[in-house]
């Protein structure tokens, strides 16, 4: 029987030994044209590359190194944020692991947009939603545990499509099919993958692809600013680079009403445009990333010009790269101060408030109808003003399928590292086998000042104002700033 | 203009650290080029450490220099400087470097080791005219002295032609320091309540000061301060009575609570050594090898002075809050109302939500005549590649930036002027008088005024010092950012016990 294992290990290896040479690709063979941006490179380096470790991950924890350093272990996705770094659950660890992936750096795609930094994001995001098997890994004696910030874990990932697949070291994957360029410079005695990867990049170097060369065909490189309204925006999204295939958006010019603050980020209402029908005005979330201080210098009720690109997350269209100076080439311009503005010290209001629709208030969304989630489709994107019964969940996991009895708050909040908080709760509306339609609360960790969440009691009815966005199949409202003076929250059971 | 100053440093450079001097066994005749040669068309390398929000400043500056000059600039970011350093040190036998690159003093060093750094004394002497761009011509001119001298020496105290003269490696680029940012927003409100309660500047005064602050707070910690000045559970109760919040003090208890923060321990440690007379560590003028020389009795003073603050609950580190590197996360929580750290993170203490106002002063210091700040930031180098023309070419894109450009990128990211050019140019000035209105615009103003008005002003006698490199001297810098954690953590522990250990660690630089 072992001889008969050691003819099948020989033969493996001579079936395999073409695939991991060093220079498996010919310049003419791997410089063919692509079809489109969208088109996987071939990969054999990464399909070659096994993992050596692979027999360590199933009785190891990623947030225990060992002995020797090396940190190993099974995650799950929470969330992404962008081509190189993931947020993963790991067993056993509270907080959220989130991951810096070693090796590469893939162009910006959150709060600034650079070329190829959507399709990058992209292509983590579908590998690792149909991963089966999810490993992380890191070496600490050479990378350390975290980044220099010191907020995020560092690590390589290994991952594979089905439990009878291969596992493949998606960094390495990610250089191989060029959105990232090799960024591993030192070598590591327990993971020695630097050669592999300045092999990976030599392809990439040699024929330009994607970051290595090409022009993101999605990206807008000319510099032109289209002004032009959220209205707009939404209804022809397409046309301004929006879409959920990866696509960077063109730069904006958009003047708006400020209608609401989720710490430095906001929502922005139209002042022109408004529907023919209704008369609305259609509104949209701006992210402001970090450390852009938005909130100490624009007040809800002002009224704006602000630069800026659209990009789609998690389904629903926003506004990000917002240009943040006051200063410079594309700053931001005040049309009219509203009354909260400190750079109105007048009496009387701004006049030219007049000139716009400088109206707050939000739109009544009154659910007691609904039978549905697709009835909740068309506020989607605006300010609402509705009713929200406070629910149990199953405390401590994201199970929230149900109603369930309990005691404490534990039961009706979750918060993770960063105070992002949700609060469970429900609608008036009811589905036809009278079950409810579940609506959440979700309170930025920036939000100032913070909601404490004894605003809330369980069983209790309230009516909000907060801007309602979809979140896979359902949707949630997101609490303002200044949730207190703004009556944002009335208790009315 | 303002007068330029003579700095420790200089003193310390002719005195001590003559580093591979004896190595010298070239001179810089193989750098000649001709600088008439025509470098339009010329496509060269340039390799950068920044993040996306600086690189897209760069991307900006050079788009104009490829306009004025017609030459191509393939500009990369390796993500960060020790990977920008591996990426060189690694390419140096392929020869696969950049012709320009970005770096500190000690890769400098190593560089030199390889060969594969320029002298940029020729061209200094030959090529310091800038023919491109509508600058006025008495600014046309590229001198050595064009440049603050606390930032050109670190560039020439690491390869030696003489005993008393250095090559020239590197030109500055950017340039920052620590500094204090404060809350001025609890000042404002402390100083109304106890006018004793005001910014510290030594750090004796930090210790009489630090308990008052925690005094006057402790009514409210975890709970949040009205207008009224009364403690309310949170906001929405100070709503219900009728008062707004001055500031939200939720997340924090008196447990929790220290009045002041210092990020790097490392920077802590070295500046430290220095205000309290010590010496950090010295060069071999014969071998160019280093030595640790903070085992002294000044050293344990300072050391002394840092964990009696600690223990006084007046000084915290990351460590305290189980942060691992920086304090700007408890400090927006109102953990601390002061916190030293890099003029380049100061937007990093930036709340969001218009949380508190945001100041800055200059750092705590012992006594008056040993003002000392840490001097840091990178510096342009040409690398030993390319033709004649490319050669030209990286050399022009170097005095562009370091001058032509500086003004432009010091006030986009908050990095400091590197020469009086740009420091007094209308575009700088116009950016302290006029910084825009924003909390992040606003407090990147008060730093470089802060830089402008008391760190580099003469009359105020600061000294903005950098150690001179040697091999191996950013392992003994890593090795003494550690010291905090026994100095703070491991009380049973004397300071002397602490410095002996440390010696023992890095016993391979430890003077014979």
């Amino acid at each position: 029987m072992k001889k008969l294992k050691k003819i099948i290990l020989a033969l493996a290896v001579l079936v395999l030994l073409p695939l991991s040479g060093c220079d498996p690709i010919t310049p003419e063979e791997s410089c063919k044209k692509l079809a489109n941006a969208d088109e996987l490179i071939a990969t054999p380096i990464t399909d070659s590359f096994k993992f050596a470790q692979e027999s360590l991950y199933q009785n190891s924890n990623f947030t225990i190194p060992k002995a020797n350093g090396l940190m190993i272990g099974e995650a799950s996705v929470k969330s992404h944020t962008d081509g190189d770094t993931v947020n993963f659950s790991v067993e056993d660890y509270e907080e959220t692991v989130r991951l810096r992936f070693l090796g590469i750096n893939t162009p910006e795609s959150t709060a600034k947009i650079e070329p190829w930094g959507q399709k990058a994001s992209l292509f983590v995001k579908r590998i690792l939603e149909e991963a089966e098997t999810i490993v992380l890994i890191n070496d600490t004696t050479t990378f350390g545990e975290r980044d220099s910030s010191g907020n995020r874990h560092l690590g390589y990932i290994w991952y594979r499509a089905s439990a009878s697949s291969d596992f493949r070291l998606l960094n390495l994957e990610i250089v191989e099919q060029c959105f990232s360029k090799n960024f591993l410079f030192v070598d590591s005695d327990l993971l020695p993958y630097r050669p592999l990867f300045e092999q990976a990049a030599e392809r990439g170097e040699k024929c330009g692809y994607r970051v290595f060369g090409t022009k993101d065909p999605d990206y807008d490189y000319s510099g032109e600013v289209a002004a032009i309204t959220i209205r707009e925006i939404r209804d022809n999204y397409e046309d301004y680079g929006v879409s959920e295939g990866g696509s960077s958006g063109k730069q904006l010019r958009i003047s708006g009403l400020v209608v609401g603050q989720m710490g430095d980020s906001m929502v922005l209402r139209d002042i022109t445009d408004a529907d023919e029908d209704t008369g609305e005005y259609a509104s949209m979330y701006a992210y402001a990333g970090y450390n852009t201080s938005l909130a100490s210098f624009i007040a809800v009720g002002d009224i704006i010009m602000i630069y800026a690109r659209a990009t789609m997350f998690s389904g629903n269209i926003q506004l990000s790269d917002l240009k943040t100076n006051t200063t410079g080439k594309q700053k931001i311009e005040w049309l009219a101060f509203g009354t909260n503005s400190q750079f109105w010290t007048e009496d009387e209001p701004d006049p030219r408030l007049s000139n716009y629709p400088s109206d707050i208030s939000p739109y009544l969304m009154d659910t007691s109808s609904f039978k549905t989630y697709e009835d909740f489709a068309p506020y989607s994107g605006y300010v609402v003003k509705t009713n929200v019964t406070i629910r149990y969940v199953t405390p401590f996991t994201d199970d929230e399928d149900d109603d369930v009895s309990g005691e404490g708050d534990e039961y009706y909040y979750k918060k993770d590292s960063n105070k992002n908080m949700t609060v469970y709760g429900k609608s008036d509306g009811l589905t036809t086998d009278n079950r409810p339609l579940y609506m959440n609360l979700r309170v930025s960790g920036e939000v100032y000042p913070y909601p404490d969440y004894g605003l809330f009691e369980p069983g209790h009815t309230y009516e909000v104002i907060g801007y309602l966005a979809k979140y896979f199949d359902r949707y949630q409202v997101q609490l303002f700033n200044n949730i207190p003076g703004n009556d944002y929250i009335v208790p009315l059971t | 203009m303002k007068k330029r100053k003579t700095p420790l440093i200089l003193v310390f450079a002719t005195l001590i650290p003559l580093a591979l001097v004896s190595c010298d066994v070239k001179d810089d005749i193989k750098y000649k080029v001709s600088f008439d040669v025509d470098i339009s068309g010329t496509k060269i390398d340039f390799w950068t450490p920044f993040g996306a929000a600086i690189e897209e400043v760069i991307e900006d500056l050079l788009l104009t220099f490829e306009e004025e000059t017609g030459v191509t600039v393939m500009h990369e970011s390796k993500g960060g400087y020790d990977s920008l350093k591996q990426a060189i040190d690694l390419s140096a036998t392929s020869n696969k470097f950049p012709h320009l690159a970005l770096g500190y003093p000690d890769h400098f060093a190593g560089y030199v080791k390889k060969d594969i750094i320029v002298r940029l004394d020729y061209y200094f002497e030959n090529g310091g005219t800038y023919d491109y761009g509508e600058y006025e011509e008495e600014d046309r001119a590229f001198k050595v002295d064009d440049f603050y001298e606390d930032y050109m020496l670190e560039n020439q105290t690491i390869e030696w032609k003489s005993d008393t003269e250095g090559w020239t490696l590197g030109v500055p680029f950017n340039k920052s320091t620590e500094i204090m940012t404060y809350n001025e927003t609890f000042f404002t409100w402390a100083q109304a309540k106890n006018p004793e309660i005001t910014i510290p500047t030594t750090w004796d005064e930090a210790g009489v000061i630090g308990p008052k602050i925690t005094t006057l707070l402790r009514p409210y910690f975890g709970k949040v301060i009205g207008t009224d000045d009364i403690a309310y559970a949170n906001a929405h109760a100070a709503n219900e009575a009728g008062a707004s919040v001055v500031l939200d003090l939720i997340n924090t208890s008196e447990d929790l609570f220290r009045p002041l923060s210092y990020d790097s321990q490392a920077n802590l440690f070295i500046t430290t050594v220095r205000q309290f007379g010590g010496t950090y560590t010295e060069v071999d003028r014969e071998t160019g090898d280093g030595y640790l020389a903070y085992n002294s009795q000044e050293t344990i003073n300072g050391l002394q002075k840092l964990r009696d603050l600690f223990n006084a609950n007046v000084l915290g580190v990351p460590k305290v809050w189980e942060e691992s590197k920086y304090s700007s996360g408890p400090f927006k929580d109102v953990m601390a109302v002061m916190a030293i750290g890099s003029t380049a993170g100061v937007a990093n203490n930036a709340p969001a939500g218009n949380k508190f106002n945001l100041s800055a002063a200059p750092i705590l210091h012992n006594t008056p005549d040993h003002k000392y700040v840490i001097s840091q930031g990178t510096n342009l180098a040409l690398l030993d590649k390319g033709s004649e023309a490319e050669r030209v070419a990286a050399w022009r894109l170097l005095q562009y930036l370091s001058k032509y450009a500086n003004a432009e990128f010091a006030q986009r990211t908050g990095y400091f002027p590197a020469c009086e050019y740009a420091e007094n140019s209308d575009y700088y000035q116009d950016f302290l008088e006029n910084p825009g209105v924003s909390t992040t615009e606003k407090i990147k103003m008060r730093v470089a005024k802060v830089n402008s008005e008391v760190y580099i002003d003469e009359t105020q006698n600061w000294t903005k010092f950098v150690d001179p490199p040697f091999v191996g001297s950013a392992h003994v810098r890593n090795e003494v950012g550690t010291i905090g954690d026994a100095l703070f953590f491991d009380q049973n522990k004397t300071i002397q016990e602490i410095l002996n250990i440390s010696y023992t660690t890095l016993n391979e630089f430890v003077r014979p």
